[in-house]
């Protein structure tokens, strides 16, 4: 088991992330609300949307297919709100989930969403599907609802896998508009092939705070990218004093040799 | 205290475990009653003090000076992840519920792929049926004579591992056919990025395959200082360079934001600090 004293350095640092994080969320929510760059993929949510209800077909749903961790959260937490614009839209949603857990957060998501548009009639039990728990099953599955009912667009924002493609691509077959995001860094590729509009790395954390312009998540935002200055100089420091150990190894001047590339790459391991 | 929680085997304390369930389905429906009854202003401090709680184990498991990878709290890792799982053992009650009904209209109603629905049914409750057998009573005959010797091991395995298990393969190996039409559009050259893709992957293609290796193999390997220069113009050293200086460096790049944000989320959670929790939405 890893704990803090195992790398003091390492714990600091996430301790005063944690800090600068919070206090950013505690300076937004009193009234200090930042602005953040656009993101072309979460633009282009209500251009899906619009074309699916044009088509007359439904927009599909997958929340990833693990349990509920912090990356299904902050998918579901997205598809909330874009279930909420479908149902301003009069449209249906199908949402397939590969979780118990998840399936039933998701049923209440939706269905608030569809009270807050006012359109309580249009949903029902069927709109979010528990199919399995099972990896390629679930693939299988829901690559046949996808084909059975031609939704118009597809939003799969979550943790996917070795499955991913067979999503993206059948949804590419059939036509439907297709934006994706996930914080599996393996499956970026593999959506940027097959999907229209792909949200990557921290956007993906981002993507509440951008479409709701919530205080609480647009301070989130202001203390990650402080952090990430922070990591950043880290970094380049790091490689600094590493060149300079290089050199001074290389031409033999080993007082300048000071050995701090190794305490940086320790800071930096976890 | 650590013992109660701990798993108890059924065959051998077959009181004790199902006095257990009972006490769990107990204290489950008593939370569930108390959520229920406290007025609604409450109910966000009181799982609001359960996430915090929860969250804390593992916050001072982890601060907390440790000894050979161990703490006073290290102990308590398999009680806390056990609690877990019982809690979610609840949920997976819920979704097949949810699943049978949906299916099992559809099939009364025999609504538009009312088959498929059937299917599901039926392969549920084989699979629940025999799974369950396999379990309690895996050598019992099921089948016998005229040559045949069949127990609900034999059926368990048959449809395991000679169902689930090679449509699980068959589905994984489309995989192969939708990566192939997925890098096919990728890799058509429209752009400049497209073709430094359609280039990039070119390179580590090649630089994988024999016959990739071949094309520049007339280079210096690199053994020699006067010629070592020359090696780094040999494909799989081009198609190295590729990975581990561009390829690696971008990924970390990701990670990093990926964490950062991981790290926020799981603050603003542990902390409620999201007003009004279920995203927006007033428990």
């Amino acid at each position: 088991m890893l704990h803090a004293n195992d790398n003091w350095h390492v714990s600091g640092l996430v301790v005063l992330i944690s800090f600068i994080i919070v206090l950013n969320v505690i300076i937004a929510q009193q009234g200090k609300v930042p602005t953040i760059r656009r993101i072309p993929g979460l633009n282009a949510i209500d251009e899906a949307i619009g074309r699916a209800t044009e088509m007359g077909r439904p927009a599909l749903m997958i929340p990833g297919i693990t349990g509920l961790d912090v990356g299904t959260l902050a998918g579901l937490s997205i598809l909330g709100h874009i279930a909420r614009s479908i149902a301003r839209f009069g449209n249906k949603v199908i949402l397939l989930s590969a979780d118990p857990i998840v399936t039933g957060v998701a049923e209440e998501t939706v269905r608030d969403a569809y009270a807050d548009a006012g359109r309580q009639d249009l949903y029902t039990d069927d709109d979010v599907r528990y199919l399995t728990s099972e990896q390629f099953a679930f693939a299988a599955g829901a690559a046949g609802i996808i084909n059975r009912e031609k939704p118009g667009a597809a939003f799969l924002f979550g943790n996917f896998f070795a499955e991913s493609l067979i999503f993206a691509e059948t949804g590419q077959q059939i036509g439907a508009i297709q934006i994706a995001g996930t914080p599996q860094t393996e499956q970026i590729p593999f959506f940027l092939a097959a999907c229209d509009y792909v949200i990557i790395g921290e956007e993906y954390y981002a993507a509440s705070a951008y479409i709701t312009r919530n205080p609480t998540y647009l301070g989130s935002i202001v203390g990650q990218d402080i952090s990430k200055l922070i990591l950043i100089t880290m970094v380049l420091i790091g490689v600094v004093v590493a060149s300079i150990d290089q050199y001074a190894g290389a031409h033999g001047l080993h007082h300048l040799s000071i050995n701090l590339h190794k305490y940086y790459l320790d800071l930096l391991k976890t | 205290m650590k013992k109660f929680f701990q798993p108890i085997n059924v065959h051998e304390h077959p009181g004790a475990f199902f006095a257990h369930i009972a006490l769990g389905l107990a204290v489950m429906f008593g939370v569930l009653a108390v959520l229920h009854v406290a007025p609604k202003q409450y109910r966000k401090s009181i799982i609001a003090v359960f996430t915090f709680l929860g969250g804390l184990y593992y916050v001072a498991e982890f601060f907390l000076p440790a000894k050979g990878g161990s703490n006073r709290l290290t102990q308590y890792n398999d009680l806390v992840a056990n609690i877990f799982t019982v809690v979610g053992a609840y949920a997976i009650g819920l979704g097949v519920i949810s699943l049978l009904q949906m299916h099992i209209r559809k099939v009364v109603r025999t609504s538009p792929g009312w088959g498929n629905s059937a299917a599901l049914v039926i392969s549920f409750f084989a699979m629940t049926t025999f799974g369950l057998l396999n379990a309690y009573a895996p050598k019992k005959v099921l089948l016998h004579g005229s040559g045949m010797h069949v127990t609900n091991s034999d059926v368990f395995n048959f449809l395991f591992a000679g169902g689930i298990g090679n449509f699980g393969s068959a589905i994984f190996s489309m995989i192969a056919f939708f990566i192939a039409s997925a890098a096919y559009r990728a890799f058509r050259i429209r752009s400049l990025e497209s073709s430094l893709l359609m280039t990039a992957a070119l390179i580590i293609m090649l630089g994988s395959v024999g016959f990739g290796t071949v094309l520049t193999n007339w280079l210096p390997l690199g053994d020699n200082p006067k010629t070592e220069f020359w090696a780094n113009f040999r494909i799989e050293n081009i198609a190295q360079w590729l990975l581990l200086q561009v390829n690696t460096p971008a990924q970390r790049g990701i990670l990093f934001g990926i964490t950062l944000g991981e790290l926020a989320m799981a603050l603003r959670l542990w902390l409620s600090l999201e007003r009004g929790s279920y995203f927006d939405k007033e428990v």
